[in-house]
């Protein structure tokens, strides 16, 4: 076996899925071969480093993001797709309801803001009034946001958005 | 544990079971899929992408088209080979849509966008700096590889597939796939023991 042979067949013998003749090549090369020798332990540490990289959590945003997207289908189901019952699928029509509430509160609030007004550090979307018909374990606010937006969730009420959001790059805040 | 709270029992059910009580109306159901694959997918397409915020987007349109066309599955091929399938798919549009440059048009920045990237909630101490400066050249050399092969090595080296089901997923031979994970490690190690992140494999024994 040559050393380019032997680099070819390098992950399947890491990865235990050399047939046995292959293997025994493999074996042999590697006792003659110092350079495949250290590839092949370089080779090994990079798998193990590869499989201890951190992990990355989900934002606190993402639940929210992800059931604004549902509720929003689940509406264009019931408008579009009346032979499957998406819209019965959801037990609690009221965030439906209340998200669509609120992203009618949010565009009106974001279209009032005058590009005059002098820049406040953020804007405040109340929502108490929704949240109230709202179970407290289904207060997840959805919020979904161009990457370069920063709005933070200060309380499972309220939302701030930073002035330099509030010029159309959010694309859905409903709770 | 037991099984009140509102996921009581469901927890239990696989994921094609799970699949079918969404079908049927329970969106609970779905909350438990989504719960169950979130953080892979999440790793997967965050490794692929090494946007974080971008990474959130596709693993969320993910699901909601797993949602859409959960009355379509067919057990033909494993629920997650078929979420997986999805997931990266999108990621690959993704990248194609950020390589024809429609993020630099609305001034992206990447090292500003990192430093508003969400924290994560693990403990920093100072001993953890090293590290963190290998994890991020770490994952500049997986987002220097062809698409391709940066595919197969995160589902095999990150995610911990087996070829078989990686295969499967990017809709290959099983020959191909090993192929270019061989070649996906090769090419990474290259770089990090240029980089000096990695044992030099050139040195004498
Ligand atoms: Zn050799």
């Amino acid at each position: 076996m040559t050393c380019k042979t032997c680099r070819k067949w390098m992950s399947e013998f890491l990865d235990g899925s050399l047939d046995v003749w292959r293997k025994r090549d493999f074996d042999e090369h590697l006792k003659g071969c110092p350079a495949c020798r250290n590839q092949l332990h370089t080779m090994q540490v990079l798998q193990k480093t590869l499989a201890h990289l951190p992990p990355i959590r989900p934002s606190s945003h993402f639940h929210f993001a992800l059931r604004a997207r549902l509720t929003e289908e689940l509406g264009r189901g019931k408008r579009f797709r009346s032979g499957f019952r998406l819209w019965g699928l959801y037990r609690r029509p009221i965030l439906v309801a209340a998200s669509l509430a609120l992203l009618i509160v949010s565009s009106i609030r974001l279209s009032r803001h005058e590009p005059t007004e002098p820049m406040r550090t953020s804007e405040r979307i109340v929502t108490h009034y929704i949240l109230e018909r709202i179970s407290p374990s289904d207060r997840s606010a959805s919020i979904s946001l161009n990457s370069d937006s920063n709005v933070q969730c200060a309380t499972p009420d309220t939302v701030f958005v930073p002035d330099q959001t509030v010029s159309g790059r959010i694309r859905t805040v409903s709770f | 544990m037991l099984m009140a709270g509102p996921n009581g029992g469901r927890l239990d059910r696989s994921d094609e079971e799970l699949l079918q009580d969404t079908v049927g109306g329970d969106l609970r159901a779905f909350d438990v899929i989504v719960r169950r694959y979130r953080d892979r997918l999440l790793n997967f397409v965050f490794r692929f992408l090494g946007d974080r915020t971008a990474a959130e987007d596709v693993v969320q349109e993910t699901f909601l088209r797993v949602f859409r066309k959960s009355g379509e599955y067919h057990a033909s091929a494993r629920f997650s080979t078929w979420l997986f399938t999805i997931a990266g798919n999108l990621a690959k549009s993704e990248l194609r849509r950020r390589k024809r440059g429609r993020f630099t048009s609305l001034g992206w920045n990447e090292e500003a966008e990192q430093h508003i990237e969400i924290p994560d909630d693990r403990p920093r101490p100072d001993a953890f700096a090293e590290t963190e400066i290998a994890t991020e050249a770490i994952q500049k050399a997986i987002e220097s590889l062809p698409p391709n092969h940066r595919q197969v090595v995160i589902l095999s080296d990150i995610q911990g597939m087996a070829y078989e089901e990686i295969a499967q997923i990017v809709g290959c031979p099983v020959g191909t796939v090993k192929s270019r994970i061989n070649r996906g490690r090769l090419r990474l190690q290259n770089k990090l023991e240029r980089l000096g992140y990695l044992p030099d494999s050139m040195e004498a024994e």
